[in-house]
C-alpha cells in the first residue's frame, strides 16, 4: 500500500440492472468509489472496467452515455431556472435522447416549478439534480447520497422512481446511503469501513447486529417480524440507547414508525 | 450600500466598492478632460473609446478576439456545466483541457479590446448582468447577447461623449462609468 493510498484491496462486480447500495460511516470512502466508478478519480493501482473496457479508455462524451453521476454537494449561485439546470442532463447528446426534460420533472414532482428561478429548498434542489441525472438516460447512475436533505416522502418516491426505472429502462444503479431502513429496500448492500468491503450480499446477509458494530461502532440489535417489519435497536456511546421503530413492508417501503425514545 | 436586511453583505459591500471607485475615477478624468481642452497638457488617454491606444497590429488583435469570442460561444454548454463543479463538468463528457484553452485565450482575447479602445468602465460588470435579467443565464445565449449588448453600449456611450459638451469630447468611459456606477 502507497502512502496515502486509502481505498485498498476493493473488488466487485456489479450485473446490468442491479440496485446496490454502498453502505458505510462518514468517511469510510463510499464517496471515492463512487467518484473512481464514474472516472473523475484515477486509480493510482488496479481498474475500473466499464462493460468489459477500462473506464480511462472511453471518450469522456461517450462515457457520459454510459454513465450518469450525482455528487454529494452540488450547489449554484447563479440564477438559472430550474429547467435550464434540468436541460444539463442532455449536454453529452446531440441528438435527443429517450426522455424530455419536461418528464424527467414530472418524475421528480416539480413539472409545475420549470420556469422558477432557482431559488429552491434544499430537497427541492436535490430532486432537480435527480431529475437532471435521470435525464441524462444513461445505463449506470451513481448516486451520491441522494437521499440527503430530502423528507420521508420524497425518501420513498426515489426509491420508489429509481426501482420503475430499473424495471422499466433496465438501468444499473449504485448509491451510497446512511439510512439502515432504506438499506433494506437494495438487491445487494456493499458495506464499507476504511476503504475496505466488510460485507457484501443482500440486505438479510449484511444487516446484522455484528457487521453493523463493526461498520458503525455502534450496539445495533435487529428483530425482524414475520410481516416483514424490521426493528432496529442502536445503542450509542455515552450510554445513550436510542430505539428507532420502523415498520418496512417490502416494496412499498412505508415508515409507520414512532418518533425515537431516548 | 453594503447594508441590506440588517447587515453588510460582503458581496454587496465589495462591489459597491469597485462601483464607486469607477465613479470617481470616471469623475476625476471628466475634470481633468474638461482642463485638458483649455490647458492643453494634461493626458486623457485611458477612458476612451476613440482616443489613441491603437499600438500592436491590427489584424492580431482581431485574431485574439474573433478566437476568444469563438471559444467562448463553443464553450457555452461546458461553461454552463461548470457553475455545478468540477466534477459534474467532467461526468458531462467535457474534457478537462477545454478549460485551460478557455483560460488561456481570456487574456489575450481580453488585452486585445484594452489595446484597441482602452479602458471602458462598467461594461464587462454591467452588460452580462443586464444580459442576464433579460435572456436567463444560459451561456449560449448569454455570451452572444452580451457581447452585442456591450458593443452597442459602448457606441452610445461615445456618442453622447461627442455630442453633449460639442466640440468638447468627453470619453466614453465616463459615460459608462456615470451610467453604471448608481
Amino acid at each position: 500500500m502507497k502512502a496515502g493510498t486509502f481505498i485498498k484491496d476493493l473488488s466487485f462486480t456489479v450485473e446490468n440492472g442491479q440496485f446496490i447500495g454502498l453502505l458505510g460511516a462518514n468517511g469510510s470512502g463510499k464517496s471515492t468509489i463512487l467518484k473512481l466508478a464514474s472516472g473523475i478519480l484515477t486509480a493510482s493501482g488496479g481498474s475500473v472496467d466499464l462493460w468489459g473496457k477500462s473506464i480511462q479508455s472511453y471518450k469522456n462524451k461517450d462515457r457520459a452515455k454510459l454513465l450518469s453521476y450525482l455528487p454529494q454537494v452540488l450547489d449554484i449561485s447563479i440564477p438559472f431556472t430550474v429547467r435550464e439546470v434540468v436541460s444539463m442532463g442532455l449536454y453529452p447528446y446531440d441528438i435527443l435522447p429517450p426522455l424530455t426534460t419536461d418528464e424527467a420533472l414530472k418524475m421528480v414532482g416539480l413539472a409545475h416549478k420549470a420556469i422558477r428561478n432557482y431559488n429552491l429548498s434544499g430537497g427541492e434542489r436535490r430532486r432537480v439534480y435527480i431529475a437532471m441525472t435521470l435525464l441524462q438516460g444513461a445505463g449506470l447512475v451513481l448516486l451520491d447520497e441522494p437521499l440527503a436533505n430530502l423528507d420521508i416522502r420524497y425518501q420513498i418516491e426515489l426509491i420508489r422512481l429509481l426501482k420503475e426505472l430499473r424495471a422499466s429502462r433496465g438501468i444499473t444503479i449504485i448509491m451510497a446511503l446512511h439510512d439502515i431502513n432504506i438499506a433494506l429496500q437494495f438487491d445487494t448492500l456493499v458495506l464499507i469501513k476504511e476503504g475496505k468491503i466488510i460485507g457484501t450480499g443482500t440486505p438479510d446477509a449484511v444487516l446484522t447486529g455484528n457487521l453493523l458494530k463493526d461498520a458503525f461502532d455502534v450496539e445495533v440489535d435487529i428483530k425482524r417480524e414475520e410481516s416483514g417489519g424490521v426493528y432496529i435497536k442502536f445503542s450509542i456511546l455515552l450510554r445513550l440507547s436510542l430505539t428507532v421503530k420502523f415498520g418496512i413492508t417490502g416494496e412499498s417501503c412505508e415508515k409507520t414508525g414512532t418518533a425515537p425514545q431516548l | 450600500m453594503g447594508w441590506k436586511r440588517g447587515g453588510f453583505w460582503p458581496d454587496r459591500l465589495l462591489l459597491a466598492g469597485v462601483g464607486l471607485g469607477f465613479l470617481f475615477s470616471a469623475i476625476l478624468m471628466l475634470l481633468m478632460s474638461i482642463s485638458s481642452t483649455r490647458e492643453q497638457g494634461v493626458p486623457c488617454s485611458g477612458y476612451s473609446a476613440t482616443f489613441l491606444l491603437l499600438t500592436g497590429p491590427l489584424f492580431l488583435r482581431i485574431i485574439f478576439i474573433t478566437a476568444g469570442l469563438c471559444i467562448s460561444l463553443l464553450r457555452a454548454k461546458s461553461l454552463n456545466a461548470l457553475v455545478l463543479g468540477d466534477d459534474f463538468h467532467t461526468v458531462s463528457g467535457f474534457p478537462e483541457k477545454g478549460k485551460i484553452y478557455s483560460f488561456c485565450m481570456r487574456q489575450p482575447h481580453d488585452s486585445s479590446f484594452r489595446i484597441s479602445c482602452g479602458m471602458i468602465g462598467f461594461i464587462g460588470l454591467l452588460i452580462p448582468h443586464i444580459a442576464r435579467f433579460m435572456v436567463g443565464s444560459d451561456n449560449r445565449i448569454l455570451v452572444p447577447v452580451s457581447a452585442i449588448g456591450g458593443g452597442m453600449l459602448l457606441c452610445i456611450a461615445d456618442l453622447i461623449g461627442k455630442s453633449v459638451l460639442s466640440p468638447t469630447e468627453l470619453p466614453a468611459g465616463i459615460i459608462t462609468a456615470i451610467i453604471g456606477a448608481p
